[in-house]
């Protein structure tokens, strides 16, 4: 630094002999100006990556408003509160069909003839409640059919309005462009002009004296020449032709008008809500009827009664939810934010509302991750406090050099392992008897978090390894020495002395390694098995043998489908910025644990 | 019986040391797990992958995989032992329908039934052997060419989808993406390096550069190809396109390459500048004469270890680069010469990820993936190899 402020002086040194080359620049600062320059275009194309992923994302907020905003004047809203009833009901069906099913399984385990078996189970006593509980809901059913379709058919034809103003603006541009007198054909409208005037010769729209002058123009156009004044004045009259037929399509929505076709028969659906209750009071009384000779088949109808219970006892609930519903009430913007972050769904293309809720994903990953570390911790750090304390120099100079190997394997070469070998082998592994005391075994999936997981910790070990060997080998030497010197054994010095000195480092490498495998993309995809819900934690340990899908799997699996611009697209790119800040919170936490504790034992 | 006496400094066995050796051992047990765990999946790759790649007769190496295209494969069975194997496993599920339904006392019964169903397992394996032995297996190109097919009441024909042909134009536009983009990364990252330890001023604003870069070499790789996606393909036009591919690999390479740089740069001891400062040299010659040469084996290195990574990766090239299947090569059917930036290429890792994800599993599939598997981990890992080897041998060398 002297150095070159001495230079710029104006009474430099004699012996001083920089030479002025460019502009009155010396050699030495033109290629500090290279240098710099360079520097600059490396850091601004760092910064435009995460502008780019924010223009993106906010361009999300937007969209995915406005599609909630639809989604309550289209009525589909209301379709969805119609819906619960009718879902709840569904699965009050399942919970019957499965006391069903475990009849007939016990039925069978008692030693009856498939004829005893069906004859029993077809009985009018069993039909009566089986079969009448399924009927009861078929109104209601109907009911909420017919109000979907309406409040979907809404929506589309909304929708389709929205697209034709838009084909309708293009147009109105084009129209102000071409008639313009330095107006210049584009190839593209070349084409399009060529086609719409043979379509015009040969339907005869145009006026039929003109027909050889158009003829003409058209011969014209596909050899390339330019617009003559009469072909651009037909341009624009087939234009507007085209504008004013667009526009005669044009069927504008009334929302007010339409949500009235959703939200009538009111009476009707109180009585069909009545009907309902009448006939489930009814079923379950003649379901004493039936003996079923079985204890924990009689307590399963009693719950069944229980559960019954509670779902009558929610529809006033429900009515009054329906009738609190307002169409009119704006939908705030921070609640697309918040139906993003917390939301509970991730459906896409489907033909009601899309739904882009984070948490499938986010749950999904974190499990994935959870299950990684478990491995990966013991494991990793295991191998370091080995390395550094206890392997001998040979074993030492052998090992970090294969594990270093091993964290340049790349990711789908362990993914295509975890598809062909592991998924496979954890799977016969669960068949056999002797394993029948792990829960949930044997599996059901054979690509499931616990694959993914697994294999994940294989890549997670070598970053946990590494770093956390670097913070032993960090450790003063005088540490172990004052450790020996008052009597402690290698092990107490190792784990009393040395871990604990260490344990920022430690701490900091296991963050990291969480980081890569949050950030990992291709064994998740190959492996965690791709069902998007959130993992059923009622199930204890049984969910870590769920398919599951994760933030990194989402946009690689969908990125490639979608239509650049629309919200799917932008819901993509918010998941990226999900997970742009949480590696660098990850890694920033990590810096932040060695920077606090370094002081610790100085 | 008494017991022999020791001497006084003898060692002896305690409680606390039998804890202290197992504990040890507890520690080599888990270091020696991950050791074998990765061992077995190098083993599992090249023990099934060399089996596409090697062959028994000269030249040993299966030209035709390395260099071909892929292409379905088309299968001729012979029918008879197909026939025989399909009746013998229609009679094994039967025979064990039955022993399942046996009562709990027939146990003579049941290991007749178990004998029987072992007898037909042999038989099937038996016939399994004259089934590979007979089968006919063509690649699309041979089955175009061939004079007559064989007859169809004795074959029974079936095709699989990317199961013939080789991977040529995968290892060509593997190569192809990993030449460009690491040379895009090197020119900036070491350039940027170079400024950032040398000319810039220390302050909070290199220490913010430097913090940021330090974050973003953290950013998964998805990220990368999202953005990639977004700006190249999408924003400025390019396209599914090799060139798209190089930017996005190189702009995730870059955070990486420029730490690891300035990394060894700043290692340099600073008497090194001083001394060639103090004999008169510009900065410019103290970096070129006393700065780089010292950094280069350290930059090497990382920069070898940013090769392997950048070919490793699949996420950002999944929708910036990578075509899963494109019969041409990217020098053939160009109409002019910048066209070739502007064409997507296979690549080795999303052809791994689209032969182990989209094609059903069979056998006839398995040597097309372990195959790819087996010649991606090659490559890869020759790269870290190297650049490990390196380093080690750097290490010995320069100390100071």
């Amino acid at each position: 630094m002297t150095q070159d402020s001495k230079a710029s002086e104006p009474n430099a040194a004699r012996f001083d002999r920089r030479k002025n080359i460019l502009f009155g620049r010396d050699k030495d600062s033109i290629i500090k100006g290279f240098f710099g320059s360079t520097a600059t275009v490396a850091i601004v194309v760092l910064a435009l990556i995460t502008l780019f992923l924010f223009k993106e994302g906010f361009g999300f907020l937007g969209s995915y408003h406005k599609s909630l905003q639809e989604y309550r004047l289209s009525g589909l809203e209301y379709v969805d509160i119609l819906k619960e009833p009718r879902d709840d009901f569904s699965a009050l069906n399942r919970y019957l069909n499965d006391i069903r099913a475990e009849w007939i399984r016990d039925l069978n385990a008692r030693g009856l003839s498939r004829e005893a078996v069906s004859r029993t189970v077809t009985s009018p006593k069993a039909k009566a409640l089986f079969l009448s509980y399924i009927r009861a809901g078929s109104q209601l059913r109907g009911f909420i059919k017919k109000k979907m379709d309406a409040a979907i058919e809404v929506r589309d034809r909304y929708q389709t309005n929205e697209n034709l103003r838009e084909t309708l603006q293009g147009y109105a541009e084009k129209i102000e462009a071409v008639s313009e007198p330095g107006y210049r054909l584009s190839p593209e409208d070349r084409a399009q002009f060529a086609l719409r005037l043979k379509e015009s010769i040969r339907d005869n729209t145009l006026q039929a004296d003109k027909l050889p002058a158009n003829q003409e123009i058209l011969a014209a156009l596909e050899k390339g020449s330019p617009l003559t004044a009469a072909a651009q004045e037909i341009y624009l009259q087939l234009l507007r032709k085209q504008y004013l037929k667009t526009e005669a399509t044009l069927r504008p929505v009334d929302f007010s008008q339409s949500i009235n076709t959703i939200t009538d028969e009111q009476e009707r659906y109180a009585e069909i809500l009545f009907n309902l209750e009448m006939d489930i009071r009814k079923v379950l009384k003649r379901a004493d009827a039936i003996d079923f000779e079985n204890k924990s088949l009689d307590k399963r109808i009693q719950r069944f009664r229980e559960l019954n219970d509670q779902y009558l006892a929610s529809i006033p609930k429900h009515k009054a939810k329906l009738a609190s519903w307002d169409q009119n009430v704006e939908v705030p913007l921070w609640r697309a934010l918040a139906a993003f972050l917390a939301g509970k769904d991730w459906v896409t293309a489907s033909d009601q509302q899309d739904w882009y809720g984070l948490l499938p994903l986010l749950s999904g990953s974190l499990l994935i991750s959870l299950i990684a570390l478990f491995f990966a911790v013991p494991f990793g750090v295991g191998a370091a406090i080995y390395v550094n304390q206890i392997a001998g120099p040979l074993e030492r100079n052998l090992i970090k050099p294969y594990v270093e190997f091993v964290s340049a394997i790349p990711s789908v070469v362990i993914g295509f392992f975890g598809v062909v070998v592991f998924g496979e082998a954890i799977r016969l592994l669960s068949q056999f008897e002797f394993m029948a005391w792990v829960p949930f075994f044997p599996l059901q999936e054979r690509l499931n978090a616990f694959t993914a997981g697994a294999l994940l910790a294989l890549m997670a070990i070598p970053t946990i390894f590494t770093l956390a060997e670097d913070a032993i080998n960090n450790i003063p030497r005088h540490f172990k020495e004052a450790s020996f010197a008052v009597g402690a054994t290698r092990l107490q010095t190792t784990l009393r002395v040395i871990v604990p000195s260490a344990l920022s480092g430690i701490i900091s490498a296991v963050m990291l390694g969480f980081g890569r495998v949050i950030g990992e993309t291709m064994v998740v995809l190959l492996c965690a098995g791709n069902r998007i819900k959130i993992p059923d934690f009622s199930e204890g340990l049984g969910v870590f043998y769920q398919p599951v899908h994760t933030m990194t799997g989402i946009i690689a699996q969908e990125m490639g489908e979608v239509v650049r611009g629309s919200v799917h697209y932008r819901a993509l790119f918010m998941v990226g910025i999900v997970l742009f800040f949480v590696s660098l919170l990850i890694n920033y936490g990590a810096q932040w644990v060695v920077k606090k504790y370094r002081k610790v034992g100085d | 019986m008494a017991k022999p006496k020791l001497h006084r400094f003898a060692i002896r066995s305690s409680r606390k040391k039998t804890i202290e050796v197992i504990v040890a051992n507890l520690f080599r047990l888990m270091t020696y797990c991950v050791i074998l765990a990765a061992a077995y999946l190098f083993f599992d790759i090249t023990a099934n992958g060399s089996k596409a790649v090697f062959q028994g007769k000269a030249p040993f190496i299966n030209i035709q995989f390395l260099t071909e295209k892929p292409q379905t494969l088309h299968v001729f069975e012979p029918l008879e032992p197909y026939n025989e194997i399909q009746k013998r496993r229609t009679q094994i599920l039967q025979l064990q329908s039955k022993r399942k339904a046996l009562g709990s006392n027939d146990t003579e019964q049941r290991t007749e039934y178990s004998e029987q169903i072992d007898n037909l397992q042999a038989e099937i394996e038996r016939w399994d052997a004259q089934r590979k032995a007979e089968r006919l297996k063509y690649s699309d190109d041979a089955y175009r060419a061939l004079d007559h097919t064989p007859d169809l009441s004795m074959f029974k024909h079936q095709t699989y989808a990317y199961s013939g042909g080789g991977i040529g134009p995968a290892i060509i536009g593997t190569c192809l993406l990993v030449l460009g983009s690491i040379a895009i990364a090197l020119s900036l990252g070491l350039l940027c390096a170079i400024y950032l330890s040398e000319y810039s001023r220390p302050g909070k604003t290199l220490q913010a550069i430097r913090l940021s870069i330090l974050n973003l070499s953290g950013v998964p790789s998805i990220v990368f190809g999202l953005f990639g996606f977004g700006m190249f393909v999408h924003f400025f036009g390019w396209g599914v396109s090799i060139i798209a591919g190089w930017f996005t690999l190189a702009i995730m390479a870059l955070p990486v390459i420029i730490a690891a740089s300035e990394e060894s740069m700043r290692a340099i001891p600073r008497g090194f500048r001083e001394g060639s400062l103090a004999l008169g040299a510009s900065k410019w010659t103290s970096i070129r004469t006393n700065v780089l040469p010292y950094a280069l084996p350290g930059i090497l290195t990382s920069s070898i270890m940013g090769i392997a990574r950048v070919a490793g990766e699949t996420a950002p090239i999944m929708f910036t680069a990578a075509y899963a299947l494109r019969d041409q090569l990217p020098w053939e059917g160009l109409e002019q010469p910048t066209d070739f930036f502007f064409q997507g290429v296979m690549a080795l890792p999303y052809h791994i990820y689209v032969v182990s994800s989209k094609i059903p599993q069979n056998e006839y599939t398995r040597d097309m993936q372990y195959g790819t598997a087996f010649v991606f981990l090659f490559i890869v890992g020759f790269f870290a190899l190297s650049s490990i080897l390196l380093r080690i041998h750097v290490r010995s060398k320069y100390k100071w």
